[in-house]
Formats: structure tokens, sequence, C-alpha cells
């Protein structure tokens, strides 16, 4: 086991290797240009002389190869270089942004779990019936709402009118209710539905008819002999929550004026930032690598039979 | 007694926090590291709180005395003297002297490149330090716009002597704290959330002001427009201010309610379309005319500025210095007349209501900034009104920085642009017409009369007026005055002429503030915001 841990930690490198180049050659070759946004934000008009000066600054008069070795070389001791626009550290920005956004993440993550799995299990247990039908139809209105509209609905009934939490900032954990329920909300609805689905699958299957039959309760039955069989997809819908959440908080984060990375990202890629861009979407593939390693290492220890497939496949 | 005296202190302290008059204010990001000659995110407003200039333009845009108090211009316009204003301490304490102005000026500059789009910082010889409260600036020739530029919020305004790096660079390194003589100081900054400035002690100018009612001046980072007025009425910040935190919509909305109060500015600059007669089509004088007699301003200032901007009829507004026109009439909306001059042309109007020529349609592009809503409506609706007169305006989005590079390289029939308001207007933004770069530039380049427009510029801009020839305090030279004045008429009215500009709205500023907020007078500024003229 151990080992196939360490196969897939090793394998995450390539991984970044090649979506650090593919990220480095596509912005340079989508025709956008920093040095001109650079101007536009310096309200600069873009003389030869004043746009040659700050190419040479940006480093961007070299040969895309030599940057892109020159970045790399920086970017494996975590130096991914400074914001064309702030001229700030970008990975030490990246550092003071990550907890607000991973606290965001996390309550969000807690919420999907706090709130789709008790309300799946009521409606696999309860199907086609009141309760099932009032939670398919929550699920129904939550997976229609994007979230920047939840968002501002959430805002004008709980900041504005009743004035019970705050509408912005990052004061507290209060500041993170709104923003954790309009992230979660849709992902949270998905689960729902899966989980409700996935147990009505497995309900059909012959073991639970034995179960039934040797006089277990229908609430055992559920809890223990449903519900653990239909983990499986659970936890591969929740490690890609995960990364959709973080994803989510990009939007999410400019409305509630959380300082976080979604906030810092956006604003880097509205400016064509390369080094943040770049930074991003790294940490980004390292979020979602991270997140398939732990479902598979997670798969690994809830089934025996996948474990086995997968020693045997790695020895 | 020791722990009542304990008690007081901390009564007296708890008053002074509490009692201290704060002002929130929403912006869209963090005010940078304050450099006085840094661009980019170094916000202009923050600059201009913190630094001062040897002048500065008052309300009107006039040029008005700020740390020099007088000025000789000699030499046919080559040598400024300034005599500075006496007993200003920067922030910290350090005084303000010729010293001072000629160490910033040195390290100004020893970046000439980088503030090569302002002539002055190409036009400068040398500065040298006459007496401890004279200075002289030295131009390589005469040009009329230096007091205009020593004006400008960056790069020309001072820092204290001391915060300036050994090797006077302050493009490689940002300055050691951001200390200059201005009303507030930067006194805290948290990224991404907000920053901190409060009073100067030693502001020379406070007692115009009744000293400065706001102690401590927060604007707070929130982008999204809507979380801005979100926090307004949850009343986590007091005021919006600038035409570019508050879409138009958003304003419209807010006044109507009466909640906030809402102010507009008299205008800032213009918004107009530039029109690239290198394409064939264009190059026909008359065919430019056709096409500003086909739009009807009012229907996009109701629709789109409802109201709240008024139609533009000249690239500079008249409320701005030296912007009047000597003879010049502008082509004024007229469909009828428009037609009958496409006929005369040669064009015939074919069953599908567009003009043709050698059974080639009548043809233009229009280039716009997708991601911009007023342009892309203003867009559509100049469609809609050409196609009325038979010309088929093909619309062109583009991403800003592909839009820029398209406008620089003069590759595009009409694009939009904006003049730069006060103080760049109109000296400065003329004097730009001559170097690559610039749309104007690309666009008057086909045109035949180019050469004759860039001699009246260099006439205009390098002749020797010695409009402030006097002191402040005397009158100004009203007969180099008077020649400007005709100077530029003229050469306002040959520009005119080339229609090659087809002005659409002179832009303003807005301010959304709560009740109770007084002293709020958006002025000609466009980048400025004057904190320490409010009160309550």
């Amino acid at each position: 086991m151990l080992r196939y841990i360490f196969y897939r930690i090793l394998m995450i490198i390539p991984i970044l290797l090649i979506a650090s180049f593919i990220i480095f050659y596509l912005l340079r070759l989508n025709n956008t240009d920093p040095v001109a946004q650079y101007l536009i934000n310096s309200n600069l008009p873009s003389t030869p002389e004043v746009i040659a000066t700050v190419r040479h600054e940006f480093g961007l008069d070299k040969p895309i190869l030599e940057q892109y070795i020159l970045w790399l070389k920086k970017a494996v001791v975590l130096d991914f270089g400074k914001s064309y626009m702030t001229d700030r550290d970008v990975w030490a920005d990246f550092l003071y942004y990550l907890p607000n956004t991973l606290l965001l993440a996390f309550m969000a993550f807690l919420l999907t779990l706090i709130v789709s799995i008790p309300l799946g299990i009521l409606a696999a247990y309860y199907r086609d019936r009141i309760p099932d039908f009032l939670i398919r139809f929550f699920c129904f209105i939550g997976v229609c709402m994007p979230n920047f509209w939840l968002a501002f609905l959430l805002i004008m009934l709980f900041s504005i009118t009743l004035g019970w939490l705050p509408a912005l900032g990052a004061d507290g954990v209060s500041s993170f209710i709104l923003p954790a329920i309009s992230v979660a909300f849709m992902s949270l609805c998905v689960n729902i539905r899966l989980i409700r689905s996935n147990m009505l699958e497995v309900s059909k299957e012959r073991h639970i008819t034995y179960a039934y039959l040797r006089g277990l309760k229908k609430g055992h039955v559920t809890l223990k002999h449903i519900f653990y069989n239909a983990l499986l997809p659970l936890i591969t819908a929740l490690g890609m929550h995960f990364g959709e959440l973080i994803g989510g908080a990009l939007i999410i984060e400019s409305i509630f004026a959380i300082p976080g990375i979604g906030y810092y990202s956006l604003q880097g890629i509205a400016n064509h930032d390369y080094p943040i861009i770049q930074c991003f979407v790294l940490l980004m593939c390292l979020v979602f690598s991270l997140c398939n390693m732990i479902i598979d290492i997670c798969y690994a220890l809830l089934d025996p039979r996948i474990r086995k497939n997968m020693e045997d496949s790695h020895v | 007694m020791y722990k009542i005296l304990l008690s007081f202190l901390l009564l007296l302290n708890l008053q002074c926090i509490y009692g201290a008059n704060v002002l929130n204010v929403a912006v869209s990001q963090n005010v940078g590291d304050m450099n006085p000659q840094g661009y980019n995110f170094n916000q202009m407003y923050a600059q201009n709180m913190i630094y001062e200039g040897l002048v500065k333009t008052d309300k009107k845009g006039n040029i008005a005395p700020s740390l020099a108090i007088s000025w000789d211009i000699k030499d046919s316009g080559k040598t400024y003297i300034f005599h500075l204003r006496k007993n200003v301490l920067f922030s910290n304490g350090e005084p303000f002297n010729a010293q001072a102005v000629l160490k910033n000026f040195q390290s100004i500059l020893k970046n000439r490149l980088r503030h090569s789009w302002s002539a002055l910082v190409m036009t400068i010889d040398s500065v040298k330090v006459i007496d401890d409260y004279t200075i002289a600036l030295y131009l390589r020739h005469p040009y009329v716009a230096t007091l205009n530029e020593l004006s400008l919020v960056r790069p020309f305004r001072f820092i204290a002597p001391s915060m300036i790096p050994e090797d006077l660079d302050l493009e490689k390194h940002t300055p050691k704290k951001p200390i200059g003589t201005g009303p507030y100081m930067l006194t805290d900054t948290k990224i991404g959330i907000s920053d901190t400035f409060s009073k100067n002690p030693y502001y020379w100018d406070k007692d115009s002001y009744n000293g400065i009612y706001y102690d401590s001046i927060v604007t707070k980072v929130i982008i999204d427009p809507n979380a801005k007025l979100v926090a307004l009425k949850t009343k986590q910040v007091d005021m919006i201010y600038g035409s570019d935190s508050i879409p138009i919509e958003i304003f419209h909305n807010i006044a109507k309610t009466k909640q906030f109060q809402t102010f507009i500015s008299p205008p800032v600059f213009t918004t107009f379309l530039i029109i690239n007669p290198s394409n064939k089509i264009l190059q026909d004088k008359r065919m430019r005319e056709v096409i500003a007699m086909s739009i009807d301003k009012t229907k996009i200032i109701e629709s789109i500025y409802f109201g709240y901007q008024k139609e533009a009829s000249l690239l500079f507004s008249l409320n701005m210095p030296y912007s009047k026109p000597k003879s010049y009439t502008p082509p004024t909306y007229n469909k009828a007349k428009a037609i009958t001059l496409l006929e005369q042309m040669g064009y015939k109007r074919h069953s599908d209501g567009y003009f043709y020529k050698d059974n080639v349609q009548l043809s233009i592009a229009l280039h716009f900034i997708a991601n911009n809503p007023t342009q892309k409506s203003i867009a559509t609706i100049l469609q809609a009104q050409l196609k009325e007169v038979g010309i088929f305006l093909k619309l062109v989005p583009n991403e800003v920085t592909m839009y820029r590079k398209y406008q620089t390289q003069g590759q595009f029939d009409i694009c939009f642009s904006q003049t730069w308001g006060v103080p760049y207007e109109p000296f400065t933004f003329i004097n730009s017409m001559r170097h690559i770069g610039h749309a104007d530039y690309m666009a008057q380049k086909a045109l035949k009369e180019k050469p004759e427009i860039d001699k009246a510029i260099a006439n205009l801009i390098e002749s020797p007026y010695d409009i402030y020839a006097d002191s402040i305090n005397t009158k100004v030279n009203t007969q180099t005055k008077a020649k400007l004045d005709n100077n530029t008429a003229s050469f306002l009215d040959m520009l005119y002429q080339t229609q090659i500009y087809i002005p659409l709205t002179y832009d303003t500023n807005k301010a959304i503030a709560r009740q109770g907020i007084k002293g709020i007078a958006p002025d000609i500024h466009a980048f400025e915001i004057p904190f320490w003229e409010f009160y309550e």
C-alpha cells in the first residue's frame, strides 16, 4: 500500500511538469499582452520605447523556451517570480491569501457533508414519499441556481434585510457562513441526488434482501448495509467537489470581498499577470491531483478487492 | 491614586480612538507601494493624498501654486525659476526645500525612458538649486505644457529625500516609506482588505480646510460593483467615488431611491470615435462627414447614460482651458443630408437597404473592447443608426490588450478612444498626436494634412509663450495668453476639420455617499479624490 502511495505521489511530478509547460506556452501564444495591460493600468501610452523597456523588465523579450527554463528553475524552489502588476512576490502572496480560501473551501466541504449525507439517506429511505419529493425539489432548485445569484439573494436576506450576518470581508468565522453556503449549495444538492440514487441501486442487491430476511431492522439495513456500500461513488464525487469548491471560490470571494486565492487569481487573470496565472494553474493541478490520489487511496482502504488489485499491479 | 490615573488615561485613550472621524470608502484595489514615480497599481488618488508637486490645477483646470508659491519664466520659455513655499515639512518632520526638490528631480530623470510619455521629462535639460528656497528648471526648448505636466499626480511629486535610495532609482527600489507633504499619510496596508490613511500632522494647508475633518480614511478593497453597493447599504462603507467604481446602471438606480447622496462632476474627459483614413473608403473626407451626420448622439445619451452625461460636439469640452476652436462648426445629425452626400459620391442603394459602389457593399468595421458593456451597447446603437443611412457597420469585439495593439498599429477603421482630462488637456494630449503609439497618430498619419498638423503642433507646443511669466501673485501676461488662445483655437479648427474625430459624450465622475457627509463636489479631475474637503 505504501509503495502504491509513493508511486502516486511520484506520478504527480510529471503531471505538474506537463501542465506547467502547457500553460506557459498557451499564455504566450494567445496574443494577449501583459505589457499592454500594464500600460493600460498605468494610464500610459504604448510608445515603442516604453513597450521595449517594460517587456525587458518582465523578461518577455527572451525566447519562450528560455523564459520557461528560467521560470522552472525558480519554480522548483517555490519562487514563482514577481507579479507584473504589483511587483510583489507571487508565492508569498499566495501563502497570504491561501488560508482564507482553504477556510472557505473547508467550511463548504463540511457543509456539503453535513447536509448531503442525512438528506440523501432520508430521500432514499422515504423513496417516492413526501420527504423524498421535498428533498428532490430542494435539489432541483439548488442544481439550477448559479452560485453568484444565490450569494446575492443570501446577502439581501441575511445581511441587508435581517442584518444577522456580515455581507463582506473575512472577519471571523461568521463572515464565511454565507460564502460557504453559496459555494457549497450546488455541490451538496448534486451529492444528495447521488447518495439517493446510489443507495436505491444498492438496495436492489441480493445481500440487502437477505439482510431483511435475516430480520434486521430497516434503519439498520439502510445505514450499515446500503449506505456503506453506496459510499464508493460518493467518495469520487466528494474528491471532485473539493476542487470545484476552490474553483467556485473564484467568483464568491469577489462578491463577498474575501481576500483569498480566488480574488488574487481573478485579478491576475484579468491583468494577464503570467506569474500569478502560472502559479494558480499549477496549484489547481496539484489540488486536483492530490484529490484524485486521496480518492484512490480511500477506495483501496474501503474496498479490499481494489486494494488487492492495486498492490498486484504495482509489485 | 495610581489606578485612578491609569483609568483616566485609559478613558482618554478610548475617547481618542472612538472619537476619531473615520471615512470608509469602497475601492477596487489596494493603493500599491505609493511610489511617487510609480505607475500601475500605485493608485493616483492615493498618490495625490500623500504627495504634492510644485504646482497643481484648481477646480477649473487652471494652474495654481502648491509647493511653489510663484515662478518666473525666462530665456523665451526655456528657464523656469520656482520660489518655494517656506516652513513646509514632510510627514516625518523633514524640511521641504530646494535640495529636496533637486533630489526628487534627479531621481525622476534617472529613469527618463520610463517617463518618456511625458514630453517635459524628455525636455528637461537640468535642474539647479539657486538658494534654499529657489530652484531653476532648464529646458532644451520651450514647452507650453511645462506647468501642466508639473501638476500631474506622477511623476513630478516629492517624497522626503531620506526615502529616496542611494542610487536615486525609484524604479528599481520602492521607497522606504511613502513620506510626502500632502494632507494624508499612509499608515496601514492590509493586502486585499484595506489601506488606512491618517492626517499628516505637519500639513501646511490644513487651515484652509478647517483642520481637515476626517482623521482617517480607510479604503476598503471590494472588486465587485454590486458588492460595493451592498457594503454601502450595510454601512460597511460610507462612500463610493469614481466612475470606474460605479457602473452607470447602479448609479441610476441609487439616484432614484434618494436613500443616498449622489454626485456628478462636470465633464472630465471625452469619449469619441476615431476614424482611420488609411481605409480607402474613409479616405474621402465627405464619407467621414456622412458617418458623423448619421449618428444621433441623443439616443446614446438617453439609452446608455440615462442622461447623466452630456452629448459631446467637440473633442475637448468647453469647460477645459484652451478648448475653444476659432470658427469650426461640427456636423450635426442629419440623415437626409448623409444619404444625399452618399449618392453624390456615386453610391447606389440596393434593395437590402445598404449602399453599394461597383457592386461592393459600403462596409466599415468598428473595433471595440468586448468586455466593456458601454462600448458594446454604443456599438450596437451605431450599427443600427448607420444601417438607416445605408452603411453596414461591422462590429469587431476585441480583448482589451489586442484592442490597444490594433489601435497603436493603426489596424482599425473606426475605434473608441478617450481624451485624458485635466491637466493633460489640451496640450499634453495634442503633443501626443505627434508620437507613434497613439491611435490619434496612426489615424492622422493617413491624412495628407498630417505634415501641416505636426508643424502646427510643434509651433503650438514649442513656442515661447510666457503665459505664466509673472508670478502667480501678479496678473498673467494677458497679451501672450491671448496669443496662445488664438493659436490653440486655430490649431483646433485645423484638427477638427479633418473630420477624423466624432466626439460622442463628455464623461463625468460619479460619487455615492451616505447622508450626512458634506463638501462632496466632484470636479474636473478624473483621478483625484479631495478627501480633505469632506466633513460632517
